[in-house]
């Protein structure tokens, strides 16, 4: 092994080595790094709404080989990197350096490498100089970062921990992939919607985004009820109501608008209506629409009756026919906020109905876009992925932004599946991410 | 700055992929209609799942999750290794699982040659004629005569025409029963002599022979004549005269046939199939007779009712809204049509609604809307960001069209249809008098199968002369503004089928097509709606409404 580190290996974790540029000194050294020409490039910019670099950059590397095992290596590598997924390509300048990782892109030429650099420097032992441009994600990973276990109500009430911030600091220069594991314990859900945020440093992050509990609140055909203040005077932006709906008629379907009355008969702020149509009699956190919020309003610690004071109200419009419902709790969800790093990113995990039985692990691979199950079917958690079939996922995978607040809300149960009550179990949760560095500095 | 905008695909196996963000996507929604084409390219550097045409795919708000676009892979495709071998694969939206299913939709069928003349049930007998011909009382008329010869009083009962069936429950097995709820007719009766007739008129009704008791009393002059069904099974109904109900009414002159011939005309006839709710069942005690045709909402609903089961509609979530009250006199397609070629004809005559299909729910089932344009949720549009396009001239408009039909005699007939300025307050424009006649082209409309079709045609026709349509692009980038809620509105989350109201003029126009590209996070609006040519109009509304042959 010689230094630095430069090998092509197929994962982040258990890595197999692939090809390495830089076996370093063996009987009869075969290939090494040549230091000329070595660029690990600037990544391409393309700005997003969830403050995302996405993009490439192109990293050279020169390497040199004996003739005999020139022609060997270079099929290899040409394989290698013409694969599908190509791999990783793993620098580690110094033995005492943190490694990184550069996730490949499938090259599009049948031959990746530059054959205009090829040169013998002795007829006897010949020694030949290659260049290959390696084209890789903008952002070089970084080892596993683990974060200490979380515990997170499932119902998004403030009491029960929501939003949970990530107390760690970021390491990195980007927003990264934030990796879960939710242990559910024997609670089974078909829905789940986990959303993350990430707000200034000194921004205030007061549970806004709950309200404290209120007496259940029942509505019977096109009915209204207030609901009250928010326990804190949210940031000025946009948001989304949801409500968690339990349909207690057996049948029916309602337009459920929320608005913010001044008090006087006036909504200042109201959604649009929205058809729910729960399939059974069921309670579901319902996505009532975005709202907007202006600067310059204060409307906390308001007492939820008092005329002539702002609260917030939710109702059914109309209902078809008089149907019953209860509303268990209702939050402000941001979008974009003033305070806000970039936008939030909201995932929707909608699993079929089939759930095995016991405990089930809930891992949200970000990194790879995936969302699984682990465990499960009576056993513990044994780490065996068993056969349920994967959710749909909608929306986005959360991320942590170094440098910001980054903040966690799940809620449970997020559509009408099943017959279930209000969700009011907690879960651990274990987090951890990549890194995502831009430069490959001494670390 | 991209659009937080993801991708997620079903694999053969029915399982749900969601696909590394790529560059390039854009999606289309249209009013009417709901989620039309999709431009997603599916790398040749991306590990894809096992995909195949039809495959189900979804574009979702990665802010909010909210579901954005869906639809299907509409084009076959190869992979290698798991990546896309080449070529870009082609995507459909949900308002495209519409044009699967096609069925003859027959609720209200005018066509006099949708009777068999002279039915098995009740032979013709003694001399008597059944025949398509001309009423001896006004020869632009050609009915369903009845032709009773001297002495025919001791022959029997006699059938004059026949109706059977419904052709819309062929395939569907779940709605099969389509019975026939209400008969209008026209109906003259007459005697070559002076002598009065007066005919005991019978429907046999349902195969095992039921019978009705139709109104006897002598029709001279021609009258309407209705009849409502009580049953929900039978689809055949027999006009006929029977003998021992009295073909003549002894009371009023017993020897009425003793030297005379006497003759039974019908024409202008609806047979009304009995309609069906969201669900599929016929609607208990409904009774379009009172209109004489059928309302829009009526028609939708019937439609979610015969076909739900077989293109995954929701009947819980469709929504159809049941304020106009439009009268369509004939809604009759022979030919096979598809939910969405008959949704498309219904708003040609009903533009105040458009229809809908909702981005579909997680058990692949869809939501179908039929909703009025003016509740449609208002967009402030952002000063600046409204392109009008070139107007069309109001020399363009006109006040009336005369078109030719053939009339029930199979003779080529001209009507002048008439647009008032209240209804159509453009025309005012045309000229300070205000009862100047402006034509339009005169349309031939022979080819269609009664008056009623043709006078449909003529009157979408004049109704786009008589409007000077505005229509406008707009080009969106920041969040919009929704009148009323205050709610800022992504670009990417925009879709058609709301207003858009532009600060420049003060007008508010229908949003009816959004284009969003989701690399620049920005939307394209098509606001109003280009004038229709009269090809155009001829060639949606006549399809169906054409002469059986």
């Amino acid at each position: 092994m010689g230094w630095p580190l430069a090998q092509v290996v197929d994962s982040l974790d258990r890595a197999n080595v692939l090809f390495d540029f830089n076996p370093g000194k063996q009987s009869e050294q075969q290939m090494w790094l040549g230091s000329e020409d070595f660029d690990y490039g600037a990544p391409e910019f393309d700005n997003s709404v969830l403050g995302v670099v996405e993009g490439a950059r192109t990293i050279s590397l020169a390497f040199r080989a004996r003739g005999r095992y020139a022609e060997s290596g270079i099929s290899r590598l040409s394989e290698i990197l013409t694969r599908t997924v190509p791999g990783y390509l793993m620098w580690q300048t110094r033995k005492d350096s943190e490694p990184l990782w550069f996730r490949l892109h499938r090259q599009t030429s049948a031959n990746p490498l530059d054959f205009s650099t090829v040169w013998a420097d002795d007829a006897d032992q010949s020694t030949w100089r290659w260049k290959v441009d390696l084209v890789a994600d903008a952002f070089a990973l970084g080892a596993r970062v683990d974060l200490p276990p979380m515990v997170l109500g499932l119902d998004g009430r403030p009491e029960n921990g929501h939003p949970v911030e990530i107390t760690d600091p970021i390491i990195g220069d980007a927003p990264a992939p934030l990796n879960l594991d939710f242990d559910c314990g024997d609670v089974h859900d078909y829905a789940t919607r986990l959303m993350s945020w990430s707000v200034d440093p000194f921004a205030t992050v007061d549970p806004w985004a709950g309200l404290p509990p209120f007496p259940d609140i029942s509505l019977t055909g096109a009915e209204s009820a207030r609901i009250g203040s928010l326990p804190q005077t949210p940031p000025p932006g946009q948001f989304r109501v949801v409500a968690y709906i339990l349909r207690t008629s057996s049948s029916g379907k309602g337009w459920w608008t929320a608005s913010l009355d001044d008090g006087y008969g006036h909504q200042i702020i109201s959604t649009a209506p929205t058809l729910v149509t729960p399939a059974a009699t069921s309670g579901a956190w319902v996505d009532l629409g975005p709202v907007s919020l202006p600067a310059g309003m204060d409307y906390t610690d308001l007492p939820p009756d008092a005329l002539g004071e702002m609260s917030w109200t939710v109702g059914v419009t109309s209902s078809s026919p008089s149907v019953a419902w209860s509303v268990l709790a209702f939050c402000l969800i941001p979008v974009a906020t003033a305070t806000s790093r970039a936008g939030t990113t909201a995932l929707v995990s909608t699993w079929s109905t089939w759930w095995p039985s016991g405990r089930t692990l809930m891992r949200v691979d970000s990194e790879r876009s995936r969302v699984g199950l682990i465990g499960g079917d009576g056993s513990t958690d044994d780490g065996k992925w068993v056969m349920v079939p994967p959710p749909i996922v909608d929306g986005s995978f959360p991320r942590v932004h170094p440098g910001a607040r980054n903040l966690l809300m799940w809620l449970s149960h997020t559509n009408f599946g099943g017959t279930r009550d209000f969700p009011t179990a907690s879960g651990t949760v274990d987090a951890w991410y990549y890194p995502r560095h831009l430069h490959i500095g001494a670390r | 700055m991209r659009a937080p905008v993801g991708v997620s695909v079903q694999d053969v196996a029915g399982d749900w992929h969601r696909l590394p963000d790529v560059g390039g996507v854009q999606f289309s929604t249209v009013a009417p209609g709901g989620c039309s084409e999709a431009t997603i390219p599916l790398s040749t550097q991306v590990l894809l799942p096992e995909l195949q045409q039809g495959c189900r795919v979804r574009l979702t708000d990665g802010t909010t999750g909210q579901k954005l676009w869906t639809g299907r892979l509409s084009s076959p495709v190869r992979q290698v290794r798991g990546a896309l071998a080449s070529g870009e694969p082609s995507f459909e939206g949900q308002a495209g699982y519409l044009g699967d299913r096609t069925i003859r939709y027959t609720p209200l069928v005018t066509r006099q040659d949708a009777w068999w003349l002279g039915s098995t049930m009740k032979p013709i007998v003694g001399g008597a004629q059944a025949q398509s011909g001309q009423l001896p009382t006004n020869d632009h008329v050609t009915a369903l005569m009845l032709t009773l010869p001297n002495g025919w009083l001791r022959a029997g009962d006699c059938s004059l025409a026949s109706f059977h069936g419904f052709y819309d429950g062929d395939g569907f097995a779940s709605h099969s029963s389509s019975s026939i709820r209400a008969l209008i007719a026209t109906h003259q009766e007459g005697a070559k002599s002076a002598n009065k007739s007066k005919f005991q008129v019978f429907l046999w009704h349902g195969s095992t022979g039921g019978t009705v008791s139709w109104s006897s009393s002598a029709k001279s002059p021609a009258a309407r004549v209705t009849h409502l069904f009580d049953s929900t099974v039978f689809d055949d109904v027999t006009i006929g005269y029977q003998y021992n109900g009295a073909l003549v009414d002894t009371s009023a002159d017993k020897t009425v046939l003793d030297g005379d011939e006497i003759w039974s005309g019908w024409w202008n006839l609806q047979v009304f199939r009995h309609l069906r709710d969201i669900t599929g069942n016929p609607i208990p005690g409904w009774n379009p007779i009172g209109r004489g045709g059928l309302l829009p909402h009526e028609i939708v609903t019937d439609l979610v009712g015969s076909m739900w089961l077989d293109i995954a509609i929701n009947p819980d979530r469709s929504v159809i809204d049941t304020t106009s009250s439009a009268i369509i006199t004939s809604y009759d397609f022979a030919d096979r049509a598809s939910m969405a070629d008959i949704l498309a004809d219904l708003n040609s005559l009903v533009p105040t609604h458009f229809w809908w299909v909702g981005p579909c729910e997680d058990d692949g089932s869809m939501a179908l809307l039929w909703q009025p344009w003016s509740q449609g949720r208002t967009l402030l549009m952002p000063p600046g960001a409204v392109t009008y396009d070139e107007a069309a001239s109001d020399g363009d408009l006109a006040n009336q069209l005369t078109f030719a039909y053939t009339d029930s005699g199979g003779e080529t007939a001209y009507e002048t249809l008439f647009a008032d300025r209240w209804t159509y307050p453009d025309i005012a424009r045309l000229s300070w008098d205000a009862y100047a006649q402006v034509e339009a082209p005169p349309l031939d409309l022979t080819s269609l199968s009664s008056y009623a079709a043709a006078a449909q045609v003529a009157q979408a026709a004049l109704a786009e002369y008589a409007t000077s349509p505005k229509s406008a692009t707009a080009t969106v980038s920041v969040p919009v503004v929704a009148k009323g809620s205050g709610a800022m509105l992504q670009p990417w989350a925009l879709t058609a089928g709301c207003m858009a109201h532009i600060p420049e003029t003060g007008e508010t126009l229908r949003v009816t097509k959004v284009d969003v590209d989701v690399d620049t996070a920005t939307a394209t609006l098509t606001l109003g709606t280009p004038r229709r040519t009269t090809q155009e109009i001829v060639s949606t509304m006549s399809r169906h409404r054409k002469k059986a042959n």
